[in-house]
């Protein structure tokens, strides 16, 4: 079960797969794919001793 | 015991297809909402004599003969008369798993939807897709949801 971004990116590129395992894998690519790791690094690198601290 | 897990371990596309053979070649195999196809290849396999097909079956007997007593089957055997038995025979099977497969489980799946929370459910943010993956499966299980 979905709910969020997952539930909108599901029912926008999703709805018309059959197969669980299919629309697993393109969850999964679109979330947990480069995109999201490079988003995901970029924020890990904006993070600084001031924010933390504060 | 063992026959079931062996049967367990196989897809469904693979029971299926075993199912279909079967009836292909007279046996019947009965089809039971909220019963696996499992279930009733191990009914069939533990019944002392084999099931008769009965009349009012929508798949009806393959050999298009008299449906009550299987002595008769091999006087209508398909091999008679194979163009008109062998091609109409995956079509209507087919069409019933179907049917069987859209009607049958609405329970199942209304249960399963009661049991489900928002914290449950795959967001994206800051959750592990394979985690609640297996919620999803566990949950499955317990509003037995066939796979």
């Amino acid at each position: 079960m979905l709910r969020g971004l997952a539930l909108k990116y599901y029912f926008t590129y999703l709805k018309d797969l059959n197969l669980l395992e299919n629309v697993c894998i393109g969850l999964k690519l679109y979330f947990k794919g480069d995109e999201y790791k490079r988003d995901i690094l970029l924020k890990w690198n904006a993070i600084t001793l001031k924010q933390v601290t504060a | 015991m063992f026959i079931r897990d062996i049967l367990n371990n196989l897809s469904k596309d693979r029971l299926k297809e075993i199912r279909d053979y079967l009836c292909e070649n007279r046996v019947y195999i009965r089809k039971e909402a909220r019963k696996s196809i499992a279930d009733g290849l191990l009914g069939a396999i533990h019944k002392p004599t084999p099931l008769k097909w009965p009349a009012d079956d929508p798949t009806n007997d393959p050999t298009n003969g008299p449906t009550n007593d299987p002595t008769n089957g091999p006087t209508n055997d398909p091999t008679n008369d194979p163009t008109l038995a062998l091609p109409l025979l995956p079509t209507t099977t087919q069409a019933t798993d179907q049917l069987a497969l859209q009607g049958s489980f609405g329970r199942e799946i209304t249960n399963l939807a009661k049991l489900y929370t928002d914290e449950v459910k795959y967001s994206s943010e800051q959750d592990n897709f394979d985690f609640k993956f297996k919620i999803f499966q566990n949950y499955c299980l317990r509003a037995s949801v066939p796979k």
